[in-house]
């Protein structure tokens, strides 16, 4: 497993590398990656999409920053964090009616789980979602949320202590 | 666990085939205009007036303070840029190598004109994007391919006549050995080519791939009672890689097993996993085999295993290291060995940054038999026992390697290339390239019959689409063609069935055309049948039949639910829909899975997992049409679901096993009870 802060490290030092992004072989690779996780943060697919969709372009003005494959995904995920957030800030400004309910575009299944992550504060489903999907480990995802690894800690503690009384049974 | 259930779930969070192509699209267009900032939209944000009020701070420090105030900037805010790339001036002219290429014989390239032509092409790129250039020196003059077949058991002229022609009714094909029952095998496309899949029996144990687990399950089914008897676990299953494990599928012959998938550690790859099983329960690794690149995919022809992968070279080569610009090859995890030079082959003149790979593999021996590599990586793949044709869509990132200069194929047209590779018993050789226009569907596209390769294409233009049948000979010359079908439509499937091509496409109303292929200059539309709603798949029933698998459509075109269709095509001239069976409720994508579903005409079957957990059994007569033979419903188990895309049924003898990395549940088939069930 790669480390992330050497990767933001060799990044700041400008280290040029041989590596050089391609956004629609970044887009192929890693799309549904980046989807997943506007999904865990914004609840909805056409959110996400929309979230996907800025956060690729975003990637394609800043291509060139890219270093290397690692790089390219941990920014990938920064920037989805910063745009579900920007999207978040849009959305309070616009007063809007959700037209359905019903339209969730996901599929339910009897013992779901998903719902349960869905419902926590943004913040949790997020390391909920990149330590047990993406399997990330604490100290990557502080340093991509850009937090202490104690928070991260407390935040999946505190995620899990819901989950464990909405979804009874659970083994986690 | 809560873990494997999330896990579970987000798989099928993903973004629609349809709309990642759309945005692909739009990626490709913005990528094109360079790094160029989007002013419209730069100045929609509110905080633009903030912004520029910085910059107009920072632009005054920068020039009149001289502080370093870029320095240490970090980029992983990833706000919107304003960063305009200059173009970094280079005196020195960078060498792209001229090649000479002998149209419709792929070229033989050797490793030091590749890795000159990966300088190059690196140079060339870098410089656009505005990177540091270095330079490096050569001309090069690229080698006739006088001696292309090298393999002197393959030859150019072996197409594989009649012997790859469509296979009838799949299921009953397996041939049942002396005390083992009559079973289902994969739905495939060609007689004697088995393609991959995640269950796989031989009528007396069960496979069963899960791909989140990284282990094969071995249960043994005995007149429907079931015993887990193994888990094999691969071993990419440590915690670390397991999620870097993609595209796994497998394979059952002659007491092997074998399991090909992509893994990704500094760069992708891909490996075949070969296992005795010819004793299950004391299973053993034969072999291991990889290759660099992403999985495209496999063919198992005989005991041997046909396996591609797509490479893209992102770095700079090294010339000390062939690895980091030739696709390299690696047996049970030794030092991986480049494709050997006489290998590397090009088609149709057209370079990019990517490589197709093709290795074959003795499965009895584990032995690698032959290697060929050739630059531009490849889409479709279709294979018959003879040949293995693999298209590419003619990028606009490729280079014309006859220019002799840096310059993009920038006129862009829709087009694909096709590459024919003539295998026999392992050996592989580069033959013939061609190229048409439009792009094809899926490997059902393709067929070749009596030494003759037809494809069916969609083109895409600017503000229509286009279909178009084309025939080739067995240099990939066309000989014939039909062109502009069914404008502003779409093909939704093909089958071919000998000397008759059927094709649907869909706009709002389904046509099924026939097309007369017998004379292969002159192919002409024998008919077009119009009717609501479209078939995704077709699949050859009994003779004069045609099954269509798809969706349901009102006038307008709406889509309203899950079709079956049977044609009767026994006369082509005069195709009709004998009998249909709509279902509104259903929601299911088996149309684009083919080896999801089950079909035998011998046990009169057609049968596939439907979302919600549930797997649907039609039965078919020519009296009365379709009828429903069951529902089967497996969330009375607990932890046990049916999961579309995960999900096959297989029978055996008479019994019918509904199988998942979850568990199995055996039916019998002649009243479609439970006769029992195992939970994983």
């Amino acid at each position: 497993m790669f480390i992330f802060s050497t990767v933001l490290s060799a990044e700041k030092d400008g280290i040029d590398s041989a590596y050089k992004a391609d956004a629609a072989l970044a887009f192929e690779k890693h799309c549904d990656t980046v989807f997943r996780l506007a999904f865990i943060r914004t609840g909805n697919k056409a959110d996400a999409d929309d979230v996907m969709s800025d956060v690729f372009l975003r990637l394609i003005r800043n291509i060139h920053k890219i270093k290397s494959e690692e790089h390219l995904k941990a920014w990938l995920i920064r920037a989805t964090i910063n745009c579900s957030n920007s999207f978040f800030k849009r959305q309070k400004r616009i007063n809007y009616v959700r037209i359905t309910e019903a339209d969730e575009g996901y599929e339910m299944k009897e013992n779901s789980v998903l719902p349960a992550v869905l419902n926590l504060p943004v913040h949790q489903k997020t390391v909920i979602h990149m330590h047990y999907f993406e399997g990330y480990s604490v100290e990557e995802i502080a340093a991509l949320c850009g937090v202490a690894t104690g928070t991260v800690k407390s935040r999946l503690a505190r995620a899990r202590d819901v989950l464990k009384n909405t979804l009874k049974g659970e083994i986690f | 666990m809560f873990k494997d259930k999330f896990n579970e779930e987000m798989q099928n969070i993903k973004v629609t085939a349809e709309r990642k192509a759309k945005l692909l699209d739009g990626i490709k267009v913005e990528q094109e205009r360079g790094s160029s900032v989007n002013f419209k939209n730069f100045i929609e944000k509110r905080w633009f007036a903030a912004v520029a009020a910085v910059l107009v701070m920072v632009i005054v420090s920068v020039t009149v303070l001289n502080l370093p105030i870029f320095v240490g900037q970090d980029d992983m805010t990833a706000e919107t840029g304003s960063e305009n790339s200059s173009e970094v001036d280079t005196d020195e002219e960078i060498k792209f190598p001229t090649i000479a290429h002998q149209k419709g014989i792929p070229a033989r390239v050797s490793y030091s004109q590749v890795y000159q032509l990966f300088s190059a092409i690196y140079q060339t790129e870098n410089k656009k994007y505005s990177y540091k250039n270095d330079t490096s020196e050569g001309e090069m003059v690229w080698e006739e391919s006088d001696d292309v077949i090298a393999d002197g058991e393959a030859l150019p002229g072996g197409m594989g006549g009649d012997t790859g022609s469509v296979k009838g009714d799949v299921n009953t094909t397996a041939k049942p050995t002396d005390n083992v029952e009559d079973f289902s095998t994969t739905n495939t496309q060609v007689e004697e080519v088995d393609e991959a899949d995640i269950v796989k029996t031989d009528g007396k144990y069960i496979y069963i791939l899960n791909k989140n687990a990284c282990t094969v399950k071995i249960v043994s089914a005995n007149k429907g009672k079931i015993k887990n008897l193994l888990t094999i676990f691969l071993s990419e299953n440590d915690g670390v890689n397991q999620k870097y494990f993609y595209n796994a599928e497998m394979y059952l012959t002659s007491g092997r097993l074998v399991i090909v998938y992509e893994y990704y550690t500094n760069k992708s790859y891909t490996k075949a996993k070969i296992y005795d099983v010819s004793n299950p329960e004391k299973s053993v690794i034969v072999r291991e085999v990889s290759q660099s690149g992403s999985y495209l995919s496999s063919r198992v022809i005989g005991d041997k295993l046909y396996m591609f992968t797509n490479e893209y070279i992102y770095a700079k080569p090294n010339e000390n290291d062939k690895c980091s610009y030739v696709p390299c090859v690696s047996v049970d995890g030794d030092a991986p060995t480049p494709i050997d030079d006489s290998n590397i082959y090009m088609f149709d003149g057209e370079v990019n940054r990517s490589y197709l790979t093709a290795i074959s593999v003795d499965t009895v021996t584990g032995n690698i038999i032959d290697s060929k590599t050739a630059l531009g990586g490849g889409s479709q793949l279709y294979a018959n026992t003879k040949s293995i044709y693999v298209t590419a869509d003619r990028s606009s990132y490729s280079y014309a390697a006859e220019a002799g200069t840096p310059e993009l194929l920038t006129k862009y047209e829709h087009a694909t290339r096709i590459m024919r590779f003539a295998i026999n018993s392992g050996k592989i050789a580069a033959v013939s390239e061609g190229v048409v226009a439009g792009s094809p569907l899926n490997q059902f596209s393709m067929d070749e019959y009596k030494n003759h390769f037809r494809i069916v294409t969609t083109r895409y233009d600017t503000y229509t689409t286009t279909n178009a049948v084309y025939i080739l000979d067995e240099n990939l010359k066309q000989v014939g063609a039909i062109e502009n079908i069914a404008k502003d439509e779409r093909v939704y499937s093909v089958r071919f069935m000998g000397d008759t091509g059927y094709f649907v496409t869909f706009r709002e109303t389904d046509p099924l055309f026939a097309v007369d292929l017998k004379d292969p200059k002159n192919p002409k539309i024998l008919s077009a049948l119009k009717i609501p709603g479209f078939s995704n798949y077709l699949h050859p029933w009994d003779n004069g039949l045609l099954l269509g698998i798809g969706q349901e459509a009102n006038e307008q075109g709406r889509i309203e639910g899950f079709k079956l269709s049977m044609f009767d095509v026994s006369n082509p001239e005069n195709v009709s829909e004998k009998h249909k069976k709509a279902e509104a409720y259903i929601d299911t994508s088996i149309g684009t899975q083919h080896k999801a579903v089950l079909i035998s005409k011998g046990k009169n079957l057609i049968a596939f997992p439907v979302k919600g957990a549930k797997y649907y059994v039609y039965g078919y007569s020519a009296e009365n049409g379709f009828e429903q033979k069951a529902v089967l419903d497996a969330q009375s188990i607990e932890g046990m679901y049916y999961y579309t895309d995960c999900t096959r049924g297989i029978y055996i003898g008479d019994f019918l096993y509904v199988c998942n990395y979850n568990g199995i549940i055996s039916y019998s088939l002649n009243d479609f009870k439970e006769v029992d069930n195992i939970v994983f």
